[in-house]
């Protein structure tokens, strides 16, 4: 199992969401986050006055899914997300060691 | 005990929620413990008395209460440990909650003093078993006790902490406010005053304390209360009214709940302040109270409340009661509708620390009864359920705002507000802020540029009274970002609505014009950007479709198609250049232009989303000879070539420049600054050949895009403005880089 961690930009959660479901990945954990990479902070002017942005507001994602759909769940976050301008974020894969689905005590993928 | 726990089980399933259901559980209890007390007392000696507490005690027992209970008697302990166990342990044996106590007069008199919940449980005491009559009069003497030190002991009752709030979408019918313990609260103080326990409301009426009606109205709502109490235990949601109990629950009256709630809760808070000898506030009597009450803030919130919900806000607001308990849960909302417009409206001047376009928005506002009326008015077209809430308050708004001594001018400000009031936060977390036309379609829809921070502060008040994890820094950070670039896209100089409602009216009639028209020019028409839009004829947009749906069927890098009609003026061309769109695409067709002997009027760059670029240029002849076909043909000779690196351009205008030296002149200035979501640069220098084509250059040797451009000449002066963006599409914030180029600029422009 992997667990697949995106940081994308807020108004690409939907389709995130729905390339993710069209793959059956039926369950997401989502957190409003904010920060930085490359895309740094940017300025902003409002009324004659300045003010900087220092942490750019995000949405991570996390899935647990079977092996055998890690790389197309990543390459459905990586086409759906994706602007093409910086501050698109990241897509990052972890290994799993173990799932258990608390209610039932069914454990491994079947716990997904 | 089995016979008991059957018919207890059967009447709790059975019963039809209320007062009556909970009085036959009490009935049917006090029969069980009074036939286990006659077991149990069969070798009890000296006097005893089996009281009943609490709920139990007011004949008021629910599925889930526990089973409070005295042992009154003067017996000594070791003669009453074999009469207790009996008693207790065929009760804990059946599974039941029971809370005991055992004392002897003299230790419940003292125990009732030195505990206040001995002391309030007691005050609802009711005599069950053994010498009853001795056992009321014992609880008679303690309430007389209670009574005599009432100065020191209705404040303390007084002081209870009421949990949550009577508005709550989930409120506790128990311990939170407008809950059971609320009205019990009125019980004891009233068994103190009166000095005698289970003397139900009577003693405050007598007091003056609480009117006949008043007290009416409280027995109702505390019929209301336990009914839905009763529903919400024997179905497993203990004493919380949730989400789910109120939509499943069938017989739960929610909305009768919120209302008894309440009322409950503003009759005890008047209570409370007139026993507390604080000044009651008077609710406000007219709009400018009103008013005042709402520029208060917090501190007003209360009084607000309690005067919408005892009906002395309905000859200004009509209404306003009905919302007070009106349910419409989703979007995170915590409150009743009512409850929520008056913390919109308290919240509406006092912005939170730390966000200072907030701040900035709520302290530039003209007019802050417009902002106050529109928080409190924002969710009136909730009284209905369904969709469209913000068009349907908006006139009832107006009506209001009216009524509220506002002008025609300022209703009709209030009515946008309402109208508008989900626009900023439904934008800011949906749509891509970096997109030129969010920004004008949203500022199309403000339209008005006064109106804008009003609604930036109704925002805000509106998610914060919505609940604790709806304004966040991530939210506000989203929501001032979209603020600051819409100030900009509604300024004058923008005119952003202007252009979006432009740009969209061509684009409609560019679509009704299509009847015959390919899938890639629809997409072309229907993806065009506003700003392309707005300075473009129907018909032109249809041609300019033809040809990017042309070179998109087969699309080439080194590939361009142009397409020459009349100009504007007299001796201008209007030249549309479609090309794949690339690095350096403006400079190469600027510098062919510039070897075609053309002169650049004007020209409209757009980057297209499906990656083929379109530039609409007005030239004219940079001699005397007027342009013909043959003065194109080699333009676009001259772009091909230039497009496969086969035209060495700095070295052929310079060349140029020799023979057609510039005789304008002027200052060179080239300035950058971000304008909300683009980064313009703007130059001002005389026109030469080739100017923008050096502009370009200058651009793309420093890694930087060109993603729209105005440029104008005016009596030999160039003044071009460009918006900028990075390698990557985005705004460029790299003050060096922009630095640079400006420099850079000035050095090539500088005449020689």
């Amino acid at each position: 199992m992997k667990k697949i961690e995106a940081i994308i930009k807020p108004h690409k959660l939907d389709e995130v969401k729905d390339a993710l479901n069209a793959l059956g990945v039926a369950g997401m954990t989502v957190t409003d986050v904010r920060g930085y990479g490359r895309q740094k902070g940017h300025t902003e002017i409002y009324r004659g006055a300045e003010y900087t942005v220092d942490f750019v507001p995000k949405v991570k994602i996390e899935v647990v899914v079977d092996d055998s759909i890690a790389e197309p769940a990543e390459h459905a976050i990586l086409m759906a997300a994706r602007t093409d301008k910086i501050g698109d974020g990241k897509i990052f894969t972890y290994d799993v060691d173990g799932a258990v689905r608390i209610r039932t005590g069914e454990r491994g993928p079947e716990a997904l | 005990m089995e016979s008991y726990l059957a018919r207890r089980d059967e009447h709790i399933r059975s019963a039809t929620p209320g007062p009556a259901a909970a009085r036959a559980l009490s009935d049917l209890t006090d029969e069980a413990v009074r036939a286990l007390a006659r077991t149990a007392s069969s070798s009890l000696s000296g006097r005893w008395a089996l009281m009943a507490l609490g709920g139990w005690g007011s004949g008021a027992l629910l599925p889930d209460s526990d089973l409070d209970l005295l042992v009154l008697s003067d017996a000594r302990p070791e003669q009453l440990r074999p009469f207790v166990e009996a008693l207790l342990y065929p009760l804990w044996d059946a599974g039941l909650h029971v809370g005991h106590q055992v004392r002897s007069p003299k230790q419940q008199v003292k125990a009732m003093r030195d505990d206040l919940t001995v002391c309030t449980s007691a005050l609802t005491a009711r005599p069950l078993a053994g010498d009853t009559s001795w056992g009321q009069d014992v609880m008679d003497r303690c309430a007389a006790d209670a009574r005599r030190r009432a100065k020191s002991l209705v404040p303390q009752l007084l002081e209870r902490p009421r949990p949550g709030s009577p508005f709550l979408l989930e409120p506790d019918l128990k311990e939170g406010a407008g809950g059971r313990r609320d009205f019990d609260e009125l019980v004891w103080v009233s068994a103190v005053l009166g000095g005698r326990a289970g003397a139900g409301l009577g003693p405050l009426i007598s007091a003056g304390y609480l009117s006949t009606e008043d007290a009416e109205i409280l027995d109702d709502c505390a019929r209301v209360v336990s009914a839905a109490r009763w529903e919400c235990q024997r179905n497993g949601y203990g004493h919380r009214m949730s989400l789910d109990a109120a939509n499943e629950l069938e017989s739960v009256d929610a909305e009768a709940v919120q209302a008894a709630l309440a009322r409950t809760a503003t009759t005890l808070t008047r209570v409370r302040g007139t026993l507390g000898g604080e000044t009651v506030a008077a609710p406000p009597r007219s709009p400018d109270e009103l008013f005042e009450l709402l520029v208060s803030g917090e501190g007003g919130r209360e009084a607000l409340e309690t005067a919408a919900v005892e009906g002395a806000l309905e000859r200004m607001l009509p209404g306003m009661r009905a919302l007070m308990s009106c349910r419409r849960p989703g979007l995170g909302h915590e409150l009743t509708v009512g409850a929520h417009s008056i913390r919109a409206a308290t919240l509406a001047l006092h912005p939170p620390a730390g966000d200072p376009a907030l701040s900035r928005s709520i302290e530039s506002r003209e007019d802050s009864r417009v902002l106050l009326a529109a928080s409190l008015l924002h969710d009136g077209g909730k009284i209905e359920s369904g969709a469209g809430h913000a068009d349907r308050g908006a006139p009832l708004a107006r009506d209001a705002a009216m009524r509220l001594g506002l002008s025609h001018k300022q209703a009709d400000d209030v009515a946008d507000l309402v109208r508008l009031h989900l626009l900023l936060v439904e934008t800011a977390l949906r749509d891509d802020l970096d997109q030129e036309d969010v920004i004008l379609r949203c500022s199309a829809a403000i339209d008005r540029p006064e109106l804008l921070a009003p609604l930036h502060a109704l925002t805000a008040a509106d998610s914060r009274a919505t609940g604790l994890a709806t304004w966040t820094a991530w939210t506000a950070t989203l929501v001032d970002t979209l603020v600051s670039r819409l100030d900009v896209a509604l300024s004058p100089e923008s005119d952003g609505a202007g252009l979006a409602s432009r740009g969209e009216a061509v684009r409609s009639a560019t679509l009704e014009l299509m009847d015959i028209a390919s899938d890639a020019e629809r997409r072309f028409v229907g993806d065009a950007p506003l700003r392309y839009l707005a300075g473009r004829t129907p018909d032109e947009v249809r041609r300019h479709g033809r040809l990017v749906a042309e070179l998109a069927a087969s699309p080439s890098a080194t590939e361009v198609l142009i397409e020459v009609s009349d100009g504007p003026a007299p001796a201008t061309a209007a030249v549309t250049v479609v090309a794949v769109d690339r690095p350096e695409l403006l400079t190469r067709l600027s510098g062919a232009m510039a070897l075609s002997g053309l002169d650049i009027l004007s020209v409209d760059a757009y980057g297209g989303s499906s990656g083929i670029a379109l530039d609409h240029f007005v030239v004219t002849s940079a001699t005397a000879r007027p342009t013909d076909t043959e003065t194109f043909v080699k333009f676009e000779r001259l772009a091909r070539a230039a497009l496969r690196d086969r035209l060495e351009l700095a070295v052929r205008l310079e060349e140029r420049r020799k023979h057609y030296p510039s005789r304008a002149k002027g200052a060179v200035e080239a300035k950058t600054r971000q304008r909300g979501w683009a980064t313009e640069l703007t130059v001002s220098a005389p026109d030469r050949p080739g100017l923008l084509h050096d502009i370009a250059e200058a651009v793309s040797a420093n890694g930087l895009d060109i993603r729209w451009a105005r440029v104008q000449t005016i009596d030999g002066i160039a003044r071009d403005v460009f918006h900028l963006s990075d390698e990557n599409g985005g705004p460029v914030d790299d003050a060096g880089v922009l630095g640079h180029v400006a420099m850079q600029i000035r050095a090539a422009l500088r005449p020689r």
